[in-house]
């Protein structure tokens, strides 16, 4: 164990940070150089055999596969752990038994290696990586995925809601539907996937409930009324998919465009799992040209829950003086985007 | 609380026993669950868990939770020894 708590140097000069991220279905390490190269981000994902993510099972996977992910990620970056200069991992929002997983390994990395630990909100860090990809700076993001629907952009200080779902997230709309449509997913197609690859062969545009209130969403009326009119077989899956997709796109669309007429703000970004949508893009991309604003969309990738993304925004919290003292790294479960301040951003 | 537990376990060094403390101590202090809540000291190798809990489920659940989490910090740091 090392005992000094300074920062590390590696003999030519360069730092690193080490993120993890376990907030749902994935783990994953990732490993940034404090200029934003990523020089590994290994990703294991959850898939459940039947139904969705048991939070106790997904922590069990992320318990039995940290070890490999982390050798993964050393291997591809080709350092060794006493080159890592900071630990940073998802201290929330997300599933309980999931955070806590990574928040014990990545206290035990920082413990060993004697060097800082940094907590990331997981929100923050899809931002974050999303400028860095997309080399946009100050631009109203759209993160949609199986967990969340945020849509934000910056101001005085913090990424700001600008609005977000009353209840269940988008791809969560998606994932419930295509279980319940008896669609399968794999590692390398999820349910999102499988619904626009169906939803192209779609024709007709069938009515469902479209919940806007103010600038938040609501999918989960919509959502129920899909499967019942699954479920009375008059309607072909196809165009109940494309119907789902064109609705829940609309409603999202419709958030980001006002969000982006109030701000005036000149970059949109499209992140989270959703984003790798074709349709989703089209609309967002639309909406982007019509505002004069530049149209960006991360590679699935980093759109996904990565540990990257934890790297990398544990370097700019870092290097702005935050660190998160290993006994008060608490996992925070309902941490808010807004709740961040955001102290390397002007 | 009606079921119990203490397990202890031993560690190949004061400093593994050490770091897996101070992992662990966070869950400790906010354990997620209303049914049980658990206690760590370490003394030279050997770190005691001290679980109480309203019902065996509960405890069961518990003893899960900290013995996968000490299991991933011991995996984890061998990894990390083996690629220094």
């Amino acid at each position: 164990m090392l005992n000094d708590n300074k920062m590390k140097e590696k003999e030519n000069g360069e730092h690193y940070c080490l993120g993890v991220e376990s907030t749902a279905d994935d783990f994953s390490v990732g490993i940034s150089t404090f200029d934003g190269e990523i020089l590994a981000n290994i990703i294991s994902a959850y898939v459940p055999s039947e139904r969705g993510i048991h939070p106790r099972e997904a922590a069990r996977h992320h318990g039995e596969v940290a070890n490999k992910v982390l050798e993964n990620a050393f291997k591809k970056a080709r350092i060794k752990p006493r080159d890592l200069s900071i630990i940073s991992f998802s201290q929330g929002p997300g599933l309980g038994p999931c955070l806590r997983t990574g928040a014990t390994v990545a206290r035990a990395l920082a413990s060993y290696l004697g060097i800082p630990l940094v907590g990331i909100n997981h929100c923050v860090a899809h931002i974050e990586i999303g400028k860095l990809k997309t080399d946009t700076k100050d631009p109203v993001t759209l993160y949609v995925s199986g967990g969340n629907t945020i849509v934000s952009a910056f101001d005085s200080g913090r990424y700001r809601v600008f609005g977000e779902t009353l209840d269940i997230a988008l791809g969560n709309c998606l994932d419930v539907f295509a279980r319940e449509a008896g669609l399968h997913q794999r590692v390398d197609e999820p349910f999102g996937a499988v619904v626009e690859k169906i939803a192209a062969k779609g024709k007709k545009l069938i009515h469902l409930p479209y919940t806007v209130k103010g600038m938040d969403m609501s999918f989960s009326g919509l959502l129920t009324a899909a499967i019942n009119l699954l479920k009375r077989g008059e309607y072909k899956l196809e165009d109940l998919c494309y119907s789902l997709q064109e609705t829940v796109f609309s409603m999202v669309t419709e958030v980001t465009e006002r969000a982006l007429a109030h701000t005036e703000k000149k970059e949109v970004l499209l992140t989270g799992g959703v984003a790798a949508n074709k349709r989703l893009q089209s609309r967002i991309k639309a909406i982007a040209k019509e505002h004069d604003a530049k149209f960006r969309v991360m590679p699935r990738e980093f759109a996904v829950d990565n540990g990257a993304m934890i790297a990398w925004t544990g370097v700019l919290a870092h290097t702005h003086g935050i660190v998160t003292p290993i006994e008060e790294s608490f996992v925070r479960l309902r941490w808010r985007l807004e709740e961040v301040e955001i102290p390397w951003m002007k | 609380m009606s079921a119990n537990a203490v397990i202890r376990l031993s560690f190949p060094s004061e400093s593994l026993a050490e770091i897996v403390l101070k992992a662990l101590t966070p869950e400790v202090r906010k354990f997620p669950s209303m049914r049980s809540r658990a206690s760590l000291e370490k003394e030279n190798t050997y770190l005691t868990l001290r679980i109480e809990a309203k019902d065996t489920v509960a405890l069961r659940a518990a003893v899960n939770s900290y013995l996968r989490w000490t299991n991933s910090i011991v995996t984890v740091l061998e990894t990390l020894k083996d690629l220094s």
